[in-house]
């Protein structure tokens, strides 16, 4: 049976579409085109007058190693907070799914951390690290180890990768246990008297039937690694030490709005676009159809 | 192939007791059917024969061996689910061969029960096929394929037939029956469809609230019902009931001497009444409706105490008037007898 609405003048479906289409066109491709444009161009130092240069920004930014280097990073940082916000996730929904009693304060505990913004969980996540005054750092101090994120770029990479991955696992725990808890009962029953234990069934028949929430979490997460995880970079290490953590996004603002790099900034943008687009039809072409729906 | 049995099987749920003591003993290849009304403990019964659901008290076992312990995978049986549970991200063989491939059985081996299982349920041109593209009624066989490869020792069935259209139903009912014989295997069959346990029972379990009502072979539940509510359960339309006192025909009094003391009720089968003269009847009534089904009729009559009967005789009689009064008698050794309890009093 068909379950399209079918509409009879073209009015109404235009009205309703309209502020979808306004706001796509206001907030995305006005300003996308404001991007390109301006990435052609290098401005002066006071805004007053611009010169075309053409490709020129690109050029100079394929060839800078450091934002080469920001490419490998923002790589390392996003697969890694992709990992670390989605394996524990599942984890933890397999476990609430096979609690019965209780589950209700387990599951809205887990969901705390969720409500905690991404700039505050970045400055929670400092004073935890603190190289002077940190718990953390302190107490791995008496352990021998010498906790500077300041200084040793992987420290930092580790903290900013922790801090941004700490709330969304929450999000995603919600995500995978519902996806659980819609997969009937009886199947998981019938495996079990199938022979399988519990490690078997997950792999052979709770993961696969699990493959579309996962595979929505894994482009909504990626997405927020590479867009949302500005505010938690900006607070605990600003991109640095040697910009150990200046991610694409990061280096966008860092080189418009502090460097007032404007051209190159724009530049960066149109190259980031082209990225993120390259990595939605990989997601959706590739992995999407080893996805069971 | 084994035997299975219940000792004192009882099962709560947080405080309340839905099962209350079941003791039962399957022989090994009987086919058991567990029927009762929705709601009466069937499917949890046969959860704790499958290890799905935690025995409370008493004692499950499965050859000679106790089970209440043991895990499912663990208990050499095999379930047919009323959802059918088929793995949607599965081929039909895949599903079938699920099983085996855990055990570690050589592949040759598994494509060839998988095959052979396949054949006997007619599924061979579908092995490749998702369970989304299948009707009910293949599904409802690749379920049965999945149980029958992995040879068992007890086959369980949950309402297997019940999404099935009629037709579909009884066609399903006999093929279930001829491979169980076929097989040998120990089967415990739930259903809440009188008929399907029928036909299908060596022995049947009527269950009513968390206990078994009667345990019994199909024909002697019927002849025998032990209680009321399984007279009343089984058979249809249902055995009709009266209090002695309804009885006020002219030929009323010989038969109330007959009846056992302590009698509080009496049950008729409706096959067992029969149209007779004024002289030698022991209840009168008037047709008030006639349902007329080729090879016998049912007739629904209202007593002027204000009960109805249900009458039903061989072929379709022509003159029986609406609202005509009819005078009814059935032989003695047909009327049950049922103390105020409800349970069966056993003639002496
Ligand atoms: N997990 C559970 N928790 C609490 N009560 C339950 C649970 N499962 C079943 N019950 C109760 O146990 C009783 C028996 O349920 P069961 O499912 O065995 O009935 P059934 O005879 O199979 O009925 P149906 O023919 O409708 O399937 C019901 O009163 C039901 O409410
Ligand atoms: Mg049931």
């Amino acid at each position: 049976m068909e379950k399209r609405v079918t509409f009879r003048g073209w009015l109404l479906p235009v009205l309703l579409l309209a502020p979808q289409v306004a706001v796509t066109l206001v907030f995305f491709f006005w300003p996308a085109g404001q991007a390109v444009w301006q990435s052609l161009f290098i401005p002066d130092p006071f805004g007053l007058s611009a010169q075309f240069v053409g490709l020129g920004n690109f050029e100079f930014l394929l060839k800078d190693p450091y934002y080469r280097a920001s490419f490998v990073t923002t790589a390392i940082f996003s697969s890694l907070v992709t990992l670390i916000s989605m394996v524990p996730a599942l984890w933890l929904a397999v476990l609430a799914d096979r609690l019965i009693k209780g589950s209700g304060t387990y599951r809205s505990l887990l969901i705390w951390p969720y409500a905690v913004a991404p700039a505050v969980a970045g400055v929670l996540w400092l004073f935890m690290f603190n190289t002077r005054v940190g718990v953390i750092a302190w107490y791995l101090g008496l352990l021998g180890y010498d906790w500077n994120h300041v200084l040793n770029g992987t420290e930092a990479m580790g903290l900013v990768v922790v801090a941004s991955s700490w709330g969304r696992i929450s999000y995603n725990f919600l995500f995978f246990l519902a996806g659980l808890q819609a997969i009937p009962r009886s199947v998981i029953e019938a495996a079990a008297i199938d022979g399988a234990r519990f490690w078997k069934r997950f792999w052979t028949i709770v993961f696969p039937l699990l493959s579309p929430t996962t595979f929505f979490l894994l482009v909504v997460n990626v997405v927020y690694a590479f867009f949302e995880t500005f505010g938690v970079i900006h607070t605990i290490t600003g991109g640095g030490p040697q910009q150990a953590t200046t991610t694409l996004v990061y280096k966008v603002f860092a080189d418009g709005f502090v460097g007032q790099d404007l051209g190159s900034s724009a530049a960066q943008s149109v190259i980031l676009l082209v990225v993120v687009g390259i990595l939605t039809v990989i997601q959706f072409r590739w992995i999407e159809r080893r996805v069971h729906y | 192939m084994a035997t299975v049995g219940l000792t004192d099987v009882r099962k709560t749920f947080g405080r309340t007791e839905v099962i209350h003591g079941i003791d039962l003993e399957i022989a090994d290849g009987e086919f058991i059917v567990i029927v009762g009304p929705s709601g009466c403990g069937k499917s949890t019964l046969l959860r704790m024969v499958a290890g799905l659901e935690t025995v409370s008290a008493g004692e499950v076992r499965i050859g000679e061996r106790r089970v209440n312990e043991v895990e499912p995978m663990d208990r050499d049986i095999a379930m047919v689910f009323q959802n059918y549970a088929l793995y949607p991200h599965m081929s039909v063989f895949d599903n079938m061969a699920y099983g085996l491939r855990i055990a570690g059985r050589p592949k040759a081996e598994i494509a060839e029960r998988v095959r052979a299982a396949a054949r006997m349920l007619q599924l061979e041109e579908y092995l490749d096929r998702r369970p989304r593209q299948l009707s009910g009624g293949q599904r409802q066989r690749v379920a049965m394929g999945r149980a029958i490869v992995r040879k068992p020792a007890v086959f369980l069935f949950d309402e297997p037939l019940s999404n099935l259209d009629a037709k579909l139903r009884v066609q399903m009912r006999l093929e279930i029956k001829a491979l169980q014989r076929e097989l040998g295997v120990t089967a415990l069959y739930v259903t809440h469809d009188q008929v399907e346990a029928m036909t299908l029972a060596d022995r049947m379990v009527v269950m009513n609230e968390g206990r078994a009502e009667q345990v019994g072979a199909p024909l002697e539940v019927y002849a025998r019902p032990a209680t009321m509510f399984v007279a009343g359960f089984i058979g249809s339309p249902p055995m009709n009931f009266l209090a002695p006192a309804d009885l006020n025909g002219a030929a009323a009094p010989a038969l109330l001497a007959a009846l056992p003391p302590g009698t509080a009720a009496i049950g008729i089968r409706p096959e067992h009444l029969e149209l007779v003269p004024a002289d030698r009847a022991v209840l009168s009534g008037s047709a008030r409706y006639t349902e007329a089904l080729g090879a016998e009729t049912l007739i629904h009559l209202a007593r002027p105490e204000g009960q109805t009967l249900t009458m039903r005789i061989a072929g379709s009689p022509e003159g029986i008037a609406p609202d005509a009064p009819l005078h009814l008698a059935a032989a003695p050794a047909t009327i049950r007898a049922f103390d105020r309890e409800g349970r069966a009093i056993v003639p002496t």
